[in-house]
C-alpha cells in the first residue's frame, strides 16, 4: 500500500480530526449497543433520569464506553511508541511482558488488601510493576549494547509465564472470596467502574500518549538506529528514558483498570502504518485514536455477541489478536516488509 | 596549514576492553578531501564516532571551527557535521523524500514540522545527489547504490560543513563507487564540503583524495599527500602485504597492486 510521499501537517490535522469524529461517533454509537435495549430519545431525557434507560446509558454504558476508550488508545500509543523504540514491529506491551508485569502488580495490591484508596494504588502498583519489567526485558534482551529483537521477544514470552506463575501463586494464597475478585479481574473486564476512576485512567493513559506524540521525530530518527539518531541530533537517552515511562505509565494505568487485553498495541499501530505511513508525528497520535475506536467496538461486541451473557474483552481482542501476530511473525521472517 | 577546521590533539580513546586509539593528532583544513586508511580494527570507524559525537574521547580534544566538540549541543553539531555510514537499514517503511527530510531534524524545533525552507533544502540535497526521481519510493525497495545515495542526499539536506564517510562504497559496484566518488569531489569542489572518508581501497584513495593517514593499531604511522605515503614500504609496514605501486599514465595518479606470493618488492 503506498502513502504520499511525505508528512505535512495539513494532511496530520486532517487525519487526526476524522479520526477524532469517528471516535465520539463510535462513544455515542457503542453506548446505544447492549444486550437491553435501550430508547435514544428516553436515554437523553433529563427530565427523568431515573428511567432506566437514562440509568443504563449515562450509569452503566458511557462510563464503560469511556474507559474503553481511554484504555485502548493509551495501549495502541504506547504499542507504537515501543515498536520504534524497541525497533521491533512486534513489539507491544502485551507481547513483550510489561502488561503481565504491571498486572503482577496490581493483583498483588488487590489480594494483599494494601491501605489507601483504591484508585491510586492499584494505578500505582501497576505503573511501578510495568516500568520495572520494561526496564529488566529492556536489559535482559540487549546484547554487546543492541538490543536484540528475538531476544526481546523470547524474554518477553518468559515475562508474561512468569507473572501468569506469580498471578496464581498470589490467587491461591489468599481466600476465596479475594481470589474471585482477582479471576474476574484478570479477565479483562471495562464494566462496573465508577466515574472518578474513569476519569483517573482516562488522564493517565492520555497524557503518556501526548507525552509520547512530542518525542515523535525523535523516534523517527531511531528507526535509522540509534547512532544515526544522534548524528542528527537527537538526545537518545532522554528520548528513550522518557518514552520508556511514559509507555510504562498508559500501560499500567489501562492494565490496572481492565487486566490484560491484549493486542491492541499491536494490531492498530500496524494497520495504520500502512495506511498512514511510519512518520511517528501523526503514527502516535492516530494510534491513540484508532485504539480508543477499536476498543470500544470490541468491548460492545464483547457484551452483545452472546447476549445475555457477556465474554470478557480481552478474550476477544487476544483471540483476533493472537493469529494477526502469528502472520506479521511469518512475513517477517519471510523477510518482507511488515 | 593555520588552524584546520577539524582539530584533533592527542587524541586517545580506551573502551572496556583494549586502547583503540592512541594519541592522535590530525589536522583537516576547510574544503579538504580527507583519507583515513589502515587494516581492518584498527580504529577507524571509533575515530568516526569520536568525531561526530558519538563517543567522547578518553583524552585529548577535538575541536570544530576552533570549539571543542564538548561544547556543541547533539543538534548543534548535527548542523555542522552529517554521517554517512556503511550501509543503512530501516526498521520501517519509510519513503525516500522522509528519510531525506530526516536530516532537517538538527534544524528543527523539538516538535516540528518541516517547512518550505526545509523541504527545498531536501530537494536541492536529492537534486545533487540524483536521487530526485526516487522521492516517492519506499526507502527499503530501493537497491543498495540508490539507497547510499538517499543517505548521501540524507546527510547534504544537514547543510553540514564537514562530511564524515565510513566505507561509503564497501557494498557497491563499481560504477556506483565511481558515481558517488565523482558525485563527493564535485560537491567538495563547488560548494566547499570538507570530506573525511575512512577507506579500503588505496586507488580510490590515491583518485580522489587529496590527503591520506594511515593508522595502525590505533596510532597515525603516515600523513601526507597520496604521492608520499602511498609507498610500498610504507604499505607493507601498515599491512603487513607486499604490493607494487606504480603511476597510472591516464590518471597520473599512483596505483597500488598487491603481489602475493610473487617477492621482489616494488618501486614508485
Amino acid at each position: 500500500m503506498s502513502h504520499p510521499s511525505r508528512l505535512t501537517r495539513e494532511r496530520a490535522r486532517a487525519v487526526l480530526a476524522g479520526l477524532a469524529v469517528l471516535l465520539v461517533a463510535s462513544l455515542a454509537g457503542a453506548a446505544m449497543v447492549g444486550g437491553v435495549p435501550i430508547d435514544f430519545s428516553r436515554a437523553f431525557d433529563f427530565a427523568h433520569r431515573d428511567s432506566p434507560d437514562f440509568v443504563i446509558f449515562f450509569r452503566s454504558r458511557l462510563p464503560r464506553v469511556i474507559l474503553g476508550a481511554a484504555v485502548g488508545g493509551g495501549l495502541a500509543a504506547s504499542g507504537a511508541a515501543l515498536q520504534a523504540l524497541l525497533r521491533n514491529p512486534l513489539a507491544s506491551p502485551d507481547v513483550i511482558g510489561i502488561s503481565g508485569g504491571a498486572s503482577v502488580g496490581a493483583i498483588a495490591v488487590l489480594a494483599l488488601g494494601v491501605p489507601g484508596p483504591a484508585w491510586i494504588v492499584v494505578p500505582g502498583a501497576a505503573f511501578v510493576a510495568s516500568a520495572a519489567t520494561l526496564a529488566m526485558i529492556v536489559r535482559l534482551s540487549t546484547v554487546h549494547g543492541r538490543l536484540n529483537p528475538y531476544s526481546l521477544l523470547l524474554v518477553g514470552v518468559i515475562a508474561n509465564t512468569i507473572a501468569a506463575s506469580l498471578i496464581m501463586l498470589v490467587s491461591s494464597l489468599v481466600d476465596s472470596l479475594r481470589a474471585q475478585g482477582v479471576l474476574i479481574w484478570l479477565s479483562g473486564s471495562l464494566a462496573q467502574r465508577p466515574y472518578s476512576l474513569v476519569a483517573v485512567v482516562s488522564l493517565l493513559c492520555l497524557a503518556p500518549a501526548f507525552v509520547l506524540w512530542t518525542q515523535g521525530r525523535s523516534l523517527n530518527l531511531l528507526a535509522l538506529g540509534e547512532e544515526a539518531a544522534t548524528q542528527l541530533g537527537a538526545d537518545v537517552a532522554r528520548v528513550r528514558r522518557t518514552s520508556f515511562l511514559a509507555s510504562a505509565l498508559a500501560v499500567g494505568a489501562a492494565v490496572s483498570v481492565s487486566g490484560v487485553i491484549g493486542f491492541v498495541g499491536l494490531i492498530v499501530p500496524h494497520c495504520l502504518r500502512l495506511a498512514l505511513g511510519s512518520d511517528q508525528r501523526l503514527l502516535i497520535p492516530a494510534a491513540f485514536l484508532g485504539g480508543a475506536v477499536f476498543l470500544v467496538w470490541a468491548d460492545a461486541a464483547a457484551r452483545t455477541l452472546f447476549a445475555p451473557t457477556e465474554i470478557p474483552v480481552g478474550a476477544l481482542t487476544a483471540l483476533c489478536g493472537g493469529p494477526f501476530f502469528v502472520f506479521l511473525l511469518r512475513r517477517q521472517e519471510e523477510g518482507r516488509e511488515i | 596549514m593555520s588552524a584546520g577546521l577539524l582539530q584533533l590533539e592527542r587524541v586517545s580513546f580506551s573502551n572496556r576492553e583494549r586502547q583503540v586509539l592512541e594519541d592522535i593528532s590530525l589536522d583537516v583544513a576547510a574544503g579538504e578531501r580527507f583519507g583515513l586508511l589502515g587494516p581492518t580494527g584498527s580504529g577507524k570507524s571509533t575515530l568516526v564516532r569520536l568525531l561526530s559525537g558519538v563517543l567522547r574521547p578518553s583524552r585529548g580534544s577535538i575541536a570544530l571551527a576552533g570549539r571543542s566538540l564538548r561544547e556543541y549541543s547533539p543538534s548543534e553539531l548535527a548542523r555542522r557535521v552529517a554521517v554517512v555510514p556503511q550501509e543503512t537499514s530501516l526498521d520501517f517503511p519509510f519513503s525516500v523524500l522522509e528519510v531525506v527530510l530526516m536530516g532537517r531534524a538538527p534544524h528543527l524545533g523539538g516538535f516540528g514540522f518541516e517547512g518550505d525552507r526545509d523541504v527545498e533544502a531536501a530537494e536541492r540535497a536529492m537534486a545533487l545527489a540524483g536521487v530526485a526521481d526516487l522521492a516517492g519510493r519506499f526507502f527499503h525497495e530501493l537497491s543498495g547504490g540508490e539507497k547510499q545515495r538517499v543517505v548521501i542526499a540524507r546527510a547534504l539536506a544537514q547543510e553540514p560543513e564537514v562530511l564524515l564517510l565510513d566505507e561509503p562504497t564497501t557494498f557497491l559496484d563499481i560504477r556506483h563507487v565511481v558515481d558517488i566518488f565523482e558525485l563527493l569531489c564535485s560537491l567538495s569542489s563547488d560548494h566547499g564540503l570538507t570530506l573525511f572518508v575512512v577507506l579500503h581501497d588505496l586507488n580510490l584513495a590515491a583518485l580522489y583524495l587529496t590527503r591520506l593517514a594511515f593508522l595502525k593499531a590505533g596510532r597515525v604511522v603516515a600523513l601526507g599527500h597520496p604521492d608520499e605515503v602511498l609507498d610500498y614500504r610504507t604499505i607493507r609496514e601498515v599491512y603487513e602485504t607486499d604490493v607494487y605501486v606504480h603511476r597510472n599514465d591516464l590518471t597520473g595518479k599512483l596505483n597500488v597492486l598487491p603481489l602475493g606470493s610473487v617477492k621482489g618488492g616494488g618501486a614508485t
